[in-house]
């Protein structure tokens, strides 16, 4: 069992999210970066959709009333355990009494605390993702229990020993480019506003959260709404006051403004890391669709 | 015959299939047959779909490897097999019975509205809660229902600045949309009256018994009837009247 001394920022429990239930006007959540997220899980040889702790910014401080195998993964954080510093993307153990921080996440938005065998929260709707009116909780609260799925003995001492070699491409958030493919609407756009989607420098504006990502710069539009259609994580949305909306996670399942691009899964971890004054280039990956 | 726009991927995850057609019931039912059709080709693991006005999209689940070319050439196929007979008839649908009170504390822009349209607050009030609606999808937020049917006599816009906070089943007209808000959220739509219903329960299977091509039938309730609703449905002992259309 660990034990919630201080819950940082913005901490929640994150898996791969809620399947088949936008029927209900209920978005997916689940984990922002998902290229860090599995390779928490890959160390620690959980299955990819074991659930793991979502840190945002500043991180919590756990207190451990049992053995757990753990591991920070994204891209930088200043870890304590007790009083020594932990490396990212290391596998390590702790015994009762101990007190893990993450202090600070150094590089990026989000870390991800993974979890030989995943916590034990309630599943709603198939996924333990923390949303607002679904699960009870949101966020961690101080004083909050959290169990650890069991898993036995030989499990932890063989988690503990492998996997250590496999490599974090860390260059894979090196760079500004977002990859993405043409949204519903693109050609809707005038030749001129084509162009300069894909060639401006664009900033994140302060406006991001796990529901979207709004970008700073404003764009010359005269497109109008649409009538509500579906949009899903990495739909990019122009409004009518020329303003970029990239959803993310915790996003509707329908909008009504036009859907100018969509992300590719990998540009979503990668834009998920991005902070407000780096820049963000769509790159075009591919024609889908004519 | 199909009116299909087109098929468009969006992402490698998601397949929309996009209609010519205008909004109204016949559409929609139209839609939702294409849709069963679609369904019966794919588990519902492995794909949900679900509908706009003019729309479908299959949300493929992202746990199962997929080529999203090969699935849009099935789609196609599919698309072009469906033949009249698969989509004339009827779908079985049901009609909800929802409670609505329109009383002054749950209506805090009905005087605003009377005046603006000029029309007489019962007025109002009945060509608010006379029509049969349909549910075309629901989205925006967990168990809110887009509805279609709203007497254009009383379509009025949004507010220029939305309220922070609503309450739970408030009972709204924003354009040419009305709706019930299922759960506390902030919203520019000019509130009329309060539905005491559970909209969307997570504890229950399913968490919405609203489907798209569901009808709604509102019905005025007094403040009393609507706070002893709400008591009931607290107990988990009120069940609104479900009719079903063969």
């Amino acid at each position: 069992m660990i034990k919630v001394l201080h819950p940082g920022l913005m901490t929640s429990i994150q898996d791969m999210g809620r399947k088949g239930v936008a029927k209900y006007g209920v978005p997916e959540s689940g984990v922002m970066d998902e290229y860090s997220a599995n390779y928490a899980n890959l160390l620690l040889q959980n299955e990819q959709q074991t659930n793991l702790i979502e840190i945002t910014l500043q991180g919590p401080k756990l207190q451990f009333e049992s053995d757990a195998v753990l591991v920070c993964s994204g891209l930088d954080a200043k870890i304590v355990l007790n009083s020594e510093l932990v490396s990212m993307h290391t596998v390590f153990g702790t015994k009762k009494g101990d007190v893990l921080h993450i202090q600070q996440v150094t590089k990026g938005n989000y870390v991800y605390l993974g979890c030989k065998g995943g916590f034990e929260t309630e599943t709603i709707l198939g996924s333990t993702s923390f949303y607002a009116g679904i699960t009870k909780q949101t966020q961690l609260q101080k004083g909050d229990f959290l169990n650890i799925n069991s898993i036995t003995s030989t499990e932890v001492n063989a988690s503990t020993e492998t996997h250590s070699n496999l490599k974090y491409k860390k260059g894979f958030f090196d760079n500004d480019s977002i990859e993405v493919y043409k949204g519903p609407e693109f050609n809707q756009l005038t030749q001129k506003q084509q162009k300069q989607l894909f060639q401006s420098v664009f900033h994140l504006s302060k406006n991001y959260n796990r529901m979207a990502f709004q970008l700073e710069e404003s764009f010359d539009n005269e497109l109008s709404s649409i009538m509500t259609s579906p949009v899903i994580p990495g739909t990019v949305q122009l409004t009518p006051d020329g303003k970029l909306i990239i959803l993310m996670k915790d996003a509707q399942t329908t909008g009504g403004y036009p859907r100018v691009l969509q992300l590719t899964k990998e540009a979503i971890s990668k834009l998920a890391q991005k902070r407000q004054q780096q820049n963000i280039q769509f790159q075009q990956v591919a024609d889908v669709d004519s | 015959m199909l009116d299909i726009k087109r098929i468009f991927e969006l992402g490698k995850q998601v397949i929309l299939v996009e209609f010519d057609l205008k909004v109204n019931p016949s559409s929609l039912e139209k839609l939702l047959k294409i849709k069963s059709v679609l369904q019966n080709a794919y588990s519902e693991n492995e794909v949900e779909i679900t509908n706009t006005y003019h729309c479908l999209a299959l949300r493929f689940n992202s746990l199962y490897n997929l080529d999203i070319s090969i699935e849009k050439q099935k789609v196609k196929e599919i698309m072009s097999s469906i033949s009249s007979i698969d989509i004339n008839g009827k779908i079985t649908t049901k009609l909800h019975e929802i409670p609505v009170c329109y009383e002054d504390e749950f209506s805090p822009d009905l005087d605003y509205l009377s005046t603006e349209l000029k029309v007489p607050k019962q007025e109002l009030i009945k060509l608010h809660s006379e029509p049969t609606y349909h549910i075309y999808f629901l989205g925006f937020l967990p168990g809110f229902l887009y509805l279609g049917g709203l007497n254009e006599a009383i379509h009025f816009p949004r507010k220029k600045t939305p309220r922070l906070k609503i309450p739970k089943g408030s009972v709204g007209i924003g354009g040419s949309q009305t709706g019930i808000y299922p759960s506390e959220s902030p919203g520019g739509w000019q509130l009329i009256g309060n539905c005491p219903l559970n909209l969307f329960n997570v504890n229950a299977n399913p968490p919405s018994k609203f489907q798209a091509g569901d009808q709604i039938q509102f019905k005025v309730v007094t403040k009393k009837e609507h706070e002893q609703i709400k008591k009931q449905v607290l107990d988990s002992d009120y069940q609104h009247l479900i009719k079903v259309n063969d």
